[in-house]
């Protein structure tokens, strides 16, 4: 018995070809066995075991290794040759004609979709400056969806995107409607002639879907990140968005909404704002009004006011003559009414970031201090975030909740729990609430809510449950459906406000009639 | 405007506040649904794992001229090691895991050896079932002495273990696992069929690896049961014993 081994180097072929070639010599007259193997250490004992070998031959893990056993030397090394040639006419093996294969770089997938304009990029934190930088160098607008990016690297690509004329959305952007298509968590909103951009994502959607609920329709909706206004940043992305929204000619009103910026920041963007040659609603939340502002330019207080502001302006009017709907007192009367002198306080159990932040704005002028997880006065930071004291409003979306958990906006059961246990304490008056709905959300939040108001209600100290008062950011075409979600929520018993402001409003009547009633029998 | 969507596997760690996705859920056998998934899983790879890889394990009559010279010479070696390897990664016993899992990189056919698929798929699956810190920690330390090891296996190879080991699994795989996870059966056969159908004996051994890894930290016995099922000895518990439970039908 003959046997002979040869290397190929750096060679391969699929297996499927040598697996063909090896059984087409094995059927030679004269051989008995051929194998082929990556020539790694462990294949070569394997072959020495077996007797394969005949002499000890080092490993080399990226050449080919062939093998062949047969009956004379004539054969064998016949067989190798043959072997060889046959191996170097083989071709790889070609993918079946209907094969398709998922892109796997912005290169490859810009092959498939030359039109295209923008690319979304949700990768760990770390990777996603890299691949911003090369969508941007391929042509391409950027949402960035992931967070964790370096700041040193968001100041760059953002200086990138102003170098190639490109927008970049993000860092950490959730939501954006671009041309009618929702990116991230967005609704399901009508074309318009209003464009927004914005540092809050739960800010643009609730700005978005009032404004849909008054048939007015949007452009653009451009999300920045939440860093972009402040020092380092300098608002690129605003400033940038700004610019498209002014050179867009379906756009006629323009909404800036943010936490407060940077004072200096703010400075440029109301300036910015005021060189355009449109409308421009800046909703800074909490921040103080410009000491003096274009008169193209209107500052307002909440992201309801905001959206009756743009649609008082798209239909020609100042938005003076649009204002705040009264609150309807006789309901307030009657929801305090049914509490008792114990209960006196507000707890909000929020989704959205910055509807808990407006909220707590709305509720302190009303309430006084607030305390929260995050706060709007960092006086008033929870040290325990787990357990309420007074006034209590928390973004349940924040870091200590949503650490191993995923987000409140798709899965409520930290909220539901806790919604439970507030009712329990005797002294919350009222327990309020946001739902967010569109893509990306839970499929259907109001009917577990429902179910635990429900439960709450009965099992409430001395038969007093608090009052429950929410909004539902969403629209009628969202997949969970905005008039559904409304009746299960009334359904239960709680008291829908048109918009996050609003509820935040009735909270907070609610808690200074009670006060106001006092002893008074009930 | 058309959107282009580049969207990786993300590490939900990585992720924070409310952009971050719903973090992997953890394969859990203790619900029902959870292990019919992975069990529909096991019984594509039973059915249609390749039988030139380390799917000729597998007890079920194959035709031995299907097979390659590469892959007898280490059936018997996989048959010593498996029980060894899993035996002592389920009581966390280190020294003896790597041994086994050593023992063999680089071995078998293919660009990427059979046995190197068998540990990528084994270490996915492990990722995604480890039920504590102390599991975590345990794998963290076996895949950096895995890849330690795998400077004697093809480029190729290593740079997936590589990639196994810091990052994700391959992401047939990883699509295999959510699907178990999700206890979703229809789209678990859904990927293992596809995961299947990777490379030539590539996916087959690496779903050989997904459903014992997935399987070996989960209470009950179904990790022994495949082991049974490729004619392996069953794994020394080092005196733990595992409940019995019914096989998957």
């Amino acid at each position: 018995m003959q046997r002979v081994e040869q290397f190929i180097p750096n060679f391969y072929r699929d297996s499927v070809a040598l697996m063909q070639l090896s059984s087409q010599l094995a059927q030679v007259p004269g051989v008995s066995r051929v194998a082929t193997v990556m020539a790694t250490a462990a294949n070569i004992d394997l072959l020495a075991e077996a007797g394969l070998l005949t002499i000890r031959i080092p490993p080399r893990p990226n050449d080919l290794l062939i093998v062949a056993e047969g009956a004379d030397e004539a054969a064998v090394d016949g067989a190798l040759k043959q072997f060889e040639r046959l191996l170097h006419d083989a071709k790889p093996a070609q993918l079946a004609a209907d094969a398709t294969i998922a892109p796997r770089s912005l290169g490859m997938a810009l092959e498939e979709l030359p039109d295209a304009t923008l690319a979304l990029i949700s990768t760990p934190g770390e990777y996603a400056a890299a691949e911003a930088a090369k969508a941007l160098r391929l042509g391409l607008n950027v949402m960035i969806f992931s967070d964790r990016v370096a700041l040193e690297d968001e100041v760059a690509l953002k200086r990138q995107g102003r170098d190639h004329g490109r927008l970049v959305m993000g860092p950490d952007c959730g939501t954006a409607i671009v041309d009618g298509v929702p990116l991230g968590f967005a609704n399901v909103v009508r074309r318009g002639p209003v464009g927004l951009v914005s540092a809050s994502g739960t800010g643009l959607q609730e700005v978005t879907c009032l404004l849909d609920r008054a048939d007015v329709g949007i452009s653009q909706a451009l999300g920045t990140g939440s860093r972009d206004l402040s020092e380092a940043v300098g608002g690129a992305s605003m400033l940038a968005g700004l610019d498209a929204l002014a050179g867009d000619d379906s756009t006629r009103v323009v909404v800036l909404i943010s936490k407060p910026p940077a004072a200096a920041i703010a400075d440029r963007l109301t300036a910015a704002a005021g060189r355009c040659a449109k409308p421009v609603v800046i909703c800074f939340l909490g921040a103080a009004p410009p000491a003096s502002r274009p008169a193209n330019v209107h500052p307002v207080e909440t992201l309801e006011d905001a959206a009756r502001a743009a649609i008082a302006l798209e239909r020609g009017r100042p938005p003076a003559d649009a204002p705040r709907p009264e609150l309807d007192a006789n309901l307030i009367a009657r929801a305090a009414a049914g509490l008792t002198p114990r209960q006196t306080h507000v707890r909000g159990l929020f989704s959205g970031g910055t509807l808990c932040h407006e909220a707590q704005l709305i509720l302190r002028k009303d309430l006084g201090p607030i305390w929260s997880n995050a706060p709007v006065d960092p006086a008033y930071a929870l040290a325990d975030a787990w357990q309420s004291r007074e006034h209590t409003v928390l973004d349940l979306g924040g870091e200590t909740f949503t650490r191993g958990r995923p987000h409140p906006m798709i899965d409520q059961r930290l909220r539901l729990e806790r919604l439970r246990k507030e009712a329990r304490d005797g002294q919350t008056a009222v327990i309020l609430f946001d739902v967010v709905l569109g893509h990306g959300a839970n499929a259907d939040p109001a009917a577990e809510l429902a179910q635990a108001i429900r439960e709450a209600i009965a099992e409430a100290p001395d038969g007093a449950p608090p009052c429950f008062v929410a909004s539902v950011c969403g629209t009628q075409r969202d997949p969970q459906d905005l008039a559904r979600q409304e009746a299960a929520l009334a359904a239960a018993g709680v008291l829908l406000a048109p918009s996050n402001a609003a509820a935040a409003r009735i909270a907070g009547a609610i808690v200074k009639e009670r006060r106001q009633q006092g002893g008074r029998p009930t | 405007m058309v959107t282009v969507v580049v969207k990786a596997e993300a590490d939900p760690p990585r992720h924070s506040s409310r952009h971050r996705p719903v973090p992997l859920s953890v394969i859990e056998f203790r619900s029902p649904a959870v292990r019919d998934a992975w069990c529909a899983a096991w019984a594509m790879v039973r059915e249609n794992a390749r039988p030139d890889g380390l799917g000729a394990l597998l007890a079920r009559g194959v035709d031995p001229a299907a097979r390659r010279p590469a892959t007898d010479l280490l059936l018997e070696p996989a048959r010593r090691q498996l029980p060894a390897l899993v035996g002592s990664i389920q009581v966390l016993a280190m020294q003896p895991a790597v041994t086994a899992a050593t023992a063999l990189i680089g071995a078998g056919p293919g660009l990427t050896p059979s046995w190197d698929d068998l540990l990528i798929g084994m270490m996915s699956g492990m990722r995604r079932s480890a039920p504590d810190r102390a599991h975590t920690r345990f794998l963290a330390g076996f895949g950096q002495a895995v890849l330690a090891a795998a400077g004697t296996t093809t480029d190729v190879s290593r740079n997936y273990i590589r990639a196994t080991v810091q990052d994700d699994g391959p992401a047939w795989i990883e699509a295999v696992l959510a699907a178990i996870a999700a206890g979703d059966r229809r789209r678990s056969i859904g990927a293992a069929a596809a995961a299947l159908r990777v490379g030539h004996t590539s996916g087959s051994d690496m779903m050989l690896g997904t459903i014992i890894g997935s399987a070996l930290w989960q209470y009950g016995n179904d990790a022994a049961q495949v082991l049974s099922e490729l004619g392996c000895a069953a794994p020394d518990h080092g005196g733990m014993t595992m409940p019995a439970r019914q096989v998957c039908g």
